[in-house]
Order: C-alpha cells, then sequence, then structure tokens
C-alpha cells in the first residue's frame, strides 16, 4: 500500500512541532537571542493563525478530509483553532511582561506551551477517538509541567500534582471510554460511531466514560476539584491560558462527541449533562462567592462559566453551538484581561493577588483600574459588554428550547457572580488606605489589555462580527 | 443634520460632556464644576424643543428614530427610540434636574471631582436612554448601564455605611432585571421581534402573560418600590450623596412606574388584571407604611427616604386605578415627586454641608437663624404634603379621584385607606418641620449656621417655580399627557378579554 503524505494538510501541526523543536534548542544560546523566544514563538503562532484564515475562506461550506477524518477541517474546527492560536500569542504577551523582570529567559517555557497548543489543534481538527487522545495527552502533559512551572512554590507544585493526578485518572477514564465503545462498534470515527445503532449496554458506559473525561478537562462538577488549585499554583499568564483554550477544546470535543457521534442517545446524555451543568453552575458561583484570593474566585468564576455553556450544550440546537461559540471568543476576551490584570499585580514572581492587595488601587493607577473594573463588569455579564451578549445568546437557546430550568439557575448563578466580581471593583475604589505596594506594569502586558477591553465593549455594542462567524460554524457541525 | 437625530442627540449629548471631561485636567476642580453646570444648562435648554415641537392633538410617538442596530440570524434588535406625551415629561425631568444638581454639588462634592461629574453624565445617558428606547434589547441595555454609574456614585461619594448600600442597591435591582430579561427573551420567543410597538399587537395567552408580567413586575417594583421591595431604599437614599439622592428619588424611581405603565401593563393587559388589586393593595400598604415609618425617623434623609415609598404607592395607585385621572394624577405625581423629594433632598443637603450631621435633634429653632431657608423648605414640605395650589396636591387629588372612580369593587375603600396616607404626610412633615424649625430656641451651636447663599437660592428657585406652576396651572401638562393616556387606556381595552375598565376610561 502506498500512503502519499498530504503536507497541507498537516501544515499546522508541523510548524508548531518545529516551533517546540528550534525552541527546546534556543536554551542553549547567547541571552541575546534567548530574549526573542517569545517573539519566535508567537511567530510560529502567526503562522498557524495565517494558515487557518486563508483556509477558513477556502471550506466556508465544506470541509477537508484526510485519512479518514484523522485530519478534519471544517468552518467550525477552524473557529475553534483561530481561538486557541489567538489565546495562545495573547498569553505569550503576558508571559513577556509576566517573566522579563527576572533574571533568565525562559524559551523553553515557550516550548512546552507550544507542544500544549499542539496538542489542542491535534483534538480540535479530527474525527477520530484515537487522535483525539493523542491530542489529549500532547495537551495535558505539558500543561501539568507549565502549571509547576515555578518549582520552588510549594503552591505549584501542590496545583500541579493534583492536576497531573486527577488529570491522568481522567485520560484513563477516556481512554477506556473509547476502547468500550470500539468494542462497541468496531470504529473509532465519529461518523461511523453515529450509524451504528445503540441498544447496547455498552453504548451508554462508554459514553459515561468519555463524558466524565472531557468533564475532567472542561472543569464541570463534580470533576472540578483540581482547577482552583492548578489555577491558583500556575503562573497568572498560563493561567490566563488554561482557563480559556483547554476548557473551550473540551467543550467543542463535547459538542462533538455528543452531537455526532451520538445524536441518537440525547435523551440519555441529556439528563446527565443537566445535573452537571446546574451543578457547575453553582458551584462555580458559590464557591467563588467565599474567596479572599482574587486568583482563585476567578478560578471559581471559570468553573461556573464553563457550567453556562454546558447548559448551552443541553439546548441541541444550532443556535446553542453558535451561543457556544460566540461566548468562547467573548470569553476569551475577557478572561485574558481579568488574568492578564492579575499577572501585573506582582512583585518579584509573587503573583499572589488578595481582595486586600486591591485597596485603593483604582486611583494609584487609574488606567488599571478602569480595565479591570470593565473586565469585572462584563464577566459579570453587565449590558454593552460582550460578556452580556454571551449570556444572552446562552440564555436564549435555553429558553427556546424550553429549558426554563436551567436559564432560572443560570440567571440565579449570575445574580451571586455579581456580588464576588463587584468585591473586586468594590475594594478597587471604595476602599480607602491602599496598602504600599509598588508595581512595575509592563507596556506590553498594558497595551493588550486595552486592546481587550476596546474589544469587550465594542462587541458588546455590534456584536455581528463574530456572531456571524459563529453561526456559520455551528451550521457546517450539524 | 440633527433634524432627524434630535432624540438621538437629546440622550447622547452628556457622552460629549464626558469626554471633554476626560481631557480636562483633574486639579482643575473648579472649572469642572462650572464645565458641568453650563453643559447640563444648555443640555436643558436644547432639550425644551422637545416640549415645543411636540404635537399633542393626536397620539403618535415622536422624534421616532429607527435603524437596524444588530441584524443577526438568532438577535434582531433596532435602535428605535421615540417619546409620548408619558416619557415627555420624564425625560424634561431630567435634563432639568442635572443643572440643579450640578449647581448643588458645587460645594458638595470635595473629592474626586472629576470621575464624578463623568458618572454623572453617564448616569444621565442610561436614565435618558431607558426612557426613550421603544426596543426592549435596547431598553435592558440602558437600563442596566445605568446602574454602574448609581452605584459607584454611592459607593464612592457616599456616606459610612455606602459600600454596603451601594452592593445591596445593585444585587436588588440587578435580580430583580434579570428576572426581566428572561421575560424578554421569551417575548422574542413567542413575537421574534424586539421591536415594542409589534410586541403591543401580539396576543399572549393568559398563562403567558401571567409568567412574562410578573417577570416585568418584580423588576419594575423593586425600582419603584412597591412595599415589599424597598428595603433596598432607604439606605441607597442615606448613604448616597446629596446629588445621588436626588437623582435617585427624581428620576430613577420614575423608571419604575414609568415600566409598569409603557411595558408591563400594556403588554400583558389581562394579566394586569388579574395582579392589579394585589398590586393596589401593596401600594396602599406602601402608602401608610412608608408614612409610619417615616414618622418615627430620627434621621431627616431617612424620613425624605420613606416618604418617597409613601409617594411612590401614590404613583402606583393612580396607574392601577385605570381611569383617566387617575394615571394622568400618576404621571403628574412622578414628576410632582421629582420636584418635591429632589428639593427635599437638596435642603437636607444644605444643612447637611453646614452641620454635617442629619439628625432632627440635633437642629431646633433654627428658622430664626436661617429665614430665608426656612421659607422654602416650609414651601417645598407643603407641596410634599399636597396642600392646594402646589402641586402635590394636583397630583393626589387627581389619583384619588381616579381611584374613587375607577371600577374595581370596593374602590372607595382603597380611596379611604389612601386618603389616609395624605393626613399621615402631613403629619410627619409638619412635625419634622416643627422639630427641626422651631421648639426651642436655636442651640448655641446652631446660631452659627449661615443662611442661603445665592448660589443655593438660585437653584432652589426654578423648582418653587415648577411647584406652584403644576400646582395652579397643571392643565398645561395635562393637556400633554391627555392622548397618550387615552391611547394606552384605550389599548388595555381593546385588548382585554373581560372587561373590567371603566366605561369612562376611554375618553374623556
Amino acid at each position: 500500500m502506498n500512503i502519499s503524505i498530504n503536507y497541507f494538510m498537516l501544515m499546522p501541526f508541523l510548524i508548531l512541532t518545529g516551533g517546540v523543536i528550534i525552541l527546546s534548542f534556543m536554551g542553549v544560546l547567547k541571552d541575546k537571542v534567548k530574549n526573542y523566544a517569545g517573539v519566535m514563538a508567537s511567530l510560529f503562532l502567526f503562522a498557524d493563525l495565517y494558515y487557518f484564515v486563508k483556509l477558513l475562506s477556502q471550506v466556508t461550506y465544506r470541509s477537508l478530509d484526510y485519512m479518514n477524518g484523522m485530519v478534519y477541517y471544517n468552518a467550525f474546527n477552524i473557529y475553534i483553532s483561530i481561538l486557541v492560536l489567538v489565546c495562545g500569542i495573547a498569553s505569550f504577551v503576558l508571559a513577556e511582561g509576566f517573566f522579563n523582570s527576572e533574571e533568565f529567559k525562559h524559551p523553553e517555557f515557550y516550548a512546552i506551551v507550544l507542544a500544549s497548543i499542539t496538542g489542542l489543534l491535534v483534538m480540535i481538527n479530527t474525527n477520530n477517538l484515537i487522535n483525539l487522545f493523542i491530542g489529549l495527552e500532547l495537551t495535558s502533559i505539558p500543561l501539568y509541567a507549565t502549571v509547576a512551572y515555578l518549582r520552588y512554590k510549594e503552591a505549584s507544585v501542590e496545583g500541579a500534582l493534583k492536576y497531573f493526578i486527577l488529570g491522568s485518572i481522567a485520560s484513563g477514564f477516556f481512554l477506556f471510554g473509547i476502547a468500550v465503545v470500539y468494542g462497541a462498534t468496531g470504529s473509532v470515527v465519529f461518523k461511523d460511531i453515529m450509524v451504528v445503532k445503540k441498544g447496547d449496554e455498552l453504548f451508554k458506559l462508554g459514553l459515561l466514560f468519555l463524558m466524565v473525561g472531557i468533564g475532567f478537562k472542561a472543569s464541570a462538577a463534580p470533576f472540578h476539584m483540581w482547577t482552583p488549585d492548578a489555577y491558583e499554583g500556575a503562573p497568572t499568564p498560563v493561567t490566563a491560558f488554561m482557563s480559556i483554550a483547554p476548557k473551550a477544546v473540551a467543550i467543542v470535543i463535547l459538542v462533538k462527541v455528543l452531537y455526532i457521534a451520538f445524536p441518537d442517545m440525547f435523551a440519555l446524555w441529556e439528563k446527565g449533562l443537566f445535573v452537571i451543568a446546574i451543578l457547575t453552575v453553582l458551584i462555580g458561583n458559590f464557591g467563588a462567592l467565599v474567596q479572599n484570593s482574587v486568583k482563585r474566585m476567578l478560578a471559581y468564576s471559570s468553573i461556573a462559566h464553563a457550567g453556562y455553556l454546558l447548559m448551552a450544550i443541553v439546548a441541541f440546537s444550532i443556535e446553542g453551538i453558535s451561543s457556544i461559540l460566540f461566548y468562547l471568543a467573548g470569553y476569551l476576551l475577557i478572561n485574558i484581561g481579568a488574568f492578564g490584570s492579575l499577572s501585573l499585580l506582582k512583585i518579584g514572581d509573587n503573583d499572589y493577588v488578595e481582595y486586600n492587595h486591591l485597596r485603593g488601587i483604582g486611583y494609584k493607577y487609574p488606567l488599571f483600574g478602569i480595565l479591570l473594573s470593565i473586565f469585572m463588569f462584563s464577566l459579570a455579564g453587565i449590558p454593552a459588554t460582550i460578556g452580556f451578549v454571551g449570556k444572552f445568546y446562552v440564555f436564549k437557546s435555553l429558553i427556546v428550547k424550553e429549558q426554563y430550568v436551567l436559564a432560572l439557575v443560570g440567571i440565579l448563578g449570575s445574580l451571586v457572580s455579581v456580588y464576588y466580581y463587584l468585591k473586586v471593583v468594590v475594594f478597587m475604589y471604595m476602599k480607602e488606605n491602599p496598602e504600599e505596594r509598588e508595581f512595575n506594569f509592563s507596556f506590553l502586558t498594558l497595551a493588550l489589555l486595552v486592546l481587550c477591553a476596546v474589544g469587550v465593549i465594542y462587541f458588546g455594542i455590534f456584536p455581528q462580527g463574530i456572531n456571524k462567524f459563529a453561526i456559520l460554524a455551528a451550521k457546517v457541525l450539524i | 443634520m440633527f433634524e432627524n437625530h434630535f432624540l438621538s442627540l437629546i440622550t447622547f449629548f452628556p457622552l460629549v460632556a464626558v469626554v471633554i471631561l476626560l481631557f480636562f485636567p483633574s486639579k482643575q476642580e473648579k472649572g469642572i464644576k462650572i464645565f458641568g453646570i453650563v453643559f447640563s444648562l444648555i443640555h436643558f435648554l436644547i432639550s425644551l424643543k422637545l416640549l415645543l415641537n411636540f404635537d399633542y392633538s393626536v397620539y403618535k410617538l415622536q422624534f421616532v428614530e429607527k435603524t437596524k442596530w444588530i441584524a443577526t440570524n438568532f438577535l434582531n434588535s433596532s435602535y428605535f427610540i421615540g417619546i409620548d406625551g408619558i416619557s415627555l415629561f420624564i425625560v424634561l425631568l431630567t435634563t432639568f434636574l442635572m443643572p440643579i444638581i450640578f449647581l448643588s454639588t458645587y460645594s458638595g462634592i470635595t473629592k474626586k471631582v472629576k470621575s464624578f461629574y463623568i458618572h454623572m453624565f453617564l448616569l444621565e445617558v442610561g436614565i435618558l436612554g431607558s426612557l426613550v428606547s421603544l426596543d426592549l434589547f435596547l431598553f435592558y441595555v440602558f437600563w442596566e448601564v445605568m446602574l454602574i454609574p448609581m452605584y459607584f456614585i454611592i459607593g464612592v461619594w457616599g456616606g459610612e455605611r455606602r459600600i454596603y448600600a451601594a452592593i445591596k442597591f445593585f444585587i436588588y435591582t440587578m435580580a430583580g432585571s434579570l428576572l426581566m430579561l428572561l421575560g424578554i427573551i421569551y417575548i422574542y420567543k413567542l413575537t421574534g421581534t424586539f421591536d415594542l410597538i409589534k410586541v403591543y399587537s401580539y396576543k399572549f395567552t393568559l398563562k403567558e402573560q401571567l409568567y412574562l408580567f410578573a417577570a416585568f413586575a418584580i423588576a419594575f417594583a423593586i425600582k419603584v418600590p412597591v412595599f415589599p421591595f424597598h428595603t433596598w431604599l432607604p439606605d441607597a437614599h442615606t448613604e448616597a450623596p446629596t446629588a445621588g439622592s436626588v437623582i435617585l428619588a427624581g428620576v430613577l424611581l420614575k423608571l419604575g412606574t414609568y415600566g409598569f405603565l409603557r411595558f408591563a401593563m400594556p403588554l400583558f393587559p389581562d394579566a394586569m388584571i388579574k395582579f392589579a388589586p394585589y398590586i393596589i393593595v401593596l401600594a396602599i400598604i406602601g402608602i401608610i407604611y412608608g408614612a409610619l415609618v417615616a414618622m418615627v425617623q430620627k434621621d431627616i434623609k431617612k424620613l425624605v427616604a420613606y416618604s418617597s415609598v409613601s409617594h411612590l404607592g401614590y404613583v402606583m395607585l393612580g396607574l392601577f386605578a385605570l381611569t383617566v385621572y387617575g394615571m394622568q394624577g400618576g404621571i403628574l405625581q412622578m414628576i410632582n415627586h421629582g420636584i418635591s423629594t429632589g428639593a427635599l433632598f437638596l435642603l437636607v443637603g444644605i444643612v447637611y454641608e453646614r452641620k454635617h450631621t442629619r439628625l432632627i435633634s440635633e437642629y431646633g429653632g433654627i428658622a430664626k437663624v436661617m429665614p430665608v431657608y426656612a421659607v422654602f423648605f416650609m414651601i417645598v414640605t407643603l407641596s410634599s404634603i399636597g396642600l392646594p395650589l402646589t402641586n402635590g396636591f394636583v397630583g393626589e387629588f387627581s389619583i384619588l379621584l381616579g381611584t374613587f372612580k375607577s371600577s374595581w369593587q370596593h374602590a372607595w375603600v382603597y380611596t379611604a385607606f389612601a386618603a389616609s396616607g395624605v393626613i399621615l404626610g402631613a403629619v410627619y412633615m409638619l412635625w419634622m418641620y416643627q422639630r427641626v424649625f422651631f421648639n426651642t430656641e436655636p442651640s448655641e451651636e446652631n446660631k452659627k449656621l449661615e443662611d442661603l447663599k445665592p448660589r443655593e437660592i438660585a437653584y432652589l428657585i426654578p423648582l418653587v417655580i415648577m411647584i406652584f406652576w403644576i400646582g395652579i396651572y397643571p392643565n398645561f401638562f395635562f393637556k400633554r399627557m391627555q392622548k397618550s393616556v387615552d391611547y394606552y387606556l384605550n389599548m388595555f381595552k381593546a385588548k382585554q378579554v373581560g372587561m373590567v375598565i371603566d366605561s369612562e376610561g376611554g375618553k374623556k
């Protein structure tokens, strides 16, 4: 048998793999060269971004299939790939600002994150469960390492260990799920699984295992235990990345597995997701309510946001998917902003931020105060920000599908969330006696944050730009 | 070029001020204050054109603007604004109060002057926006956006317990709004449009109406506030700076009653009829409860705040009487309350600035020291009580008349209870007046209190003029809201399945 390799189809993975190799070797070069590690890494991402944007205009309503779903491009996959790449670039910018002041440079850091991004792209652009698993591992293992990147800090190591152990169990579940599904259908390709008639108990078991595995990665309750510790332990730029890209991909993979491979078992997984989504929203929001550390609060809030997204999956409609996609884009802007702001508040390499540390900071650093306020209001879903439009779409998709209970729980969650997001603003503007803490804000990070804030408001008032693509991508999927 | 976009100009004009203020050096506090006053005055003068060009001979939405805003598969919203006889006066009240507020804060606000003015102007945009929007989505956006500046105004420039008050205000209002958001989405699901005029003509089933009315009514009832939802109000009012209290009492609360009139009632008439008796009872409880609680307050500002609960009860009563008199009285009373209570808060602010206490017991006999102040306070007190020749009388009288004439069962009982609130109102206001201004000789400390400065007289005079104008010639206002009220009552009637409305309701 003669297999010719289609380099065009493999291009994005090849580019990033090349990037990983080159960056790993940059560590041995002179300091002067090492300074450009971040730029180098971003360039690889930009190259990929260019590839996907080009591809999007070619495939619009079509799809490109390579080796029976091993690599599979369509508008839906490309949309998510673009989000992940943008998120990667943004977190590299944050990382530049974050590690900049330290004595040594970190080319290997970028190499690790690039590897993780490669894994994410593999996960997204495939219709094959085995490939999905490879992508999952390629994503997770570098992430464990990045969480513990500041290895001399106890919290980082603890978070990473927790993440590693629980993540490995989740991977195990996922792999076992694949095995069971393969046993029942004789295939690992979504499309093949779809057409098989599923009467067997084995299917239910396989589906359950798959859902548990992905639920871990999406930090859905009750599989969220690792999230606060890992998020808090990780260096803030890594947290920014972790809270967006892998989570977005996990949610999207869940959508694909459920909608493409198991649409006929809707009645079954709907019930499960229904409970999980409600739990996630409640645990996320109430957990965030009682935190002292701002970063931990944001970690819990990201659990809550995953909950809203899971709700939209239950809606099971094109509108629901497009709302997920829109929400993710908005979430990208806001969370880069929120964690980016936090990453500025560090002294040396201590990036622990309590509410108390924010006292009066809005007056001391006006621009910073305004930016963080915008992100907080947006996370809380106040209109004229993209966070509101995202939530609006999600709730609307729920109501159209008559999922009133979910919509009400979602509303309750958002109401609770207002309290803890506002608390940040309260401390920034309404508490006196600021702590004497001086910060050196990195210009690059600030510029990125301004860009995010402008995006948050602009797309909050004129959401069509993103929404058009989201709907296009959603239509392609079903 | 603004001929076709005049209403947009009025709505977004304060944004121009915000942009200009951003470039002001924040050290130039005096310049900022004067700029704020002049700018808001210009804004008011321009907005008078709305009054002059308003055609009150027929009912139609005026100064209408409509363009596509968000157009996607799952969300279609247009930028659709316009005013009629109902919103006209509240819009004007807003622009009228702004220069007065700014004049009053000339000495009241001492810290972070620039951001205070920016927040005030942003708040004004939010208020005007929600008054003129005729698209549910647009309305919701403005309605929520309004919260943020108000939250900052209370939380940053407020009194001691400001943070508690600010958060309470925000969360209470947000709770209602989120329910309303679900309602709006549900309407969109049923009708496929956010366009208020189109939604008016849609026939909801009774069950849908009940749920939707409940969702909207809770949101608006919190804002008004109707009796059991009122607990945020005394805190917010007491802790807010004077300017914040004035705008809160003067305009923000009106958005609740306005919301009932514009959205909750005409959209879901059947449900409204079902709920109305309960709301009327709550309104009456609010009238009496507010008055009784006001009576025992030690703090003047808190007293005024509770009097708001009582006054807004009248407005709700008037609206739900579903008669021409009641509704007209209700709308007029919204404006009256904005003027009288606004003036009361300003007056309280004046002595607070001098003495830094609002406890009634700290004063006494100050009529001797501050005679001019005492006169102004008397006029406003009388207007708040509803003495003939003042605005309060006209409003309360037509509300009570409207309630009496309404076709609700036991309408006279409602009227009797509501009328007792008038007496209670006189009791708490006059008693407070007596304790503050007479009773004893002024204490040594109080003898040093300075009487009104020209600046303070300058901003009180327009309010007094309005008090007497409405009191003596209310027809000017009634005439302009007549057609709109008729239109709305007719609409209730037309959509009504079981006829409950007064036969007289339709035309006068």
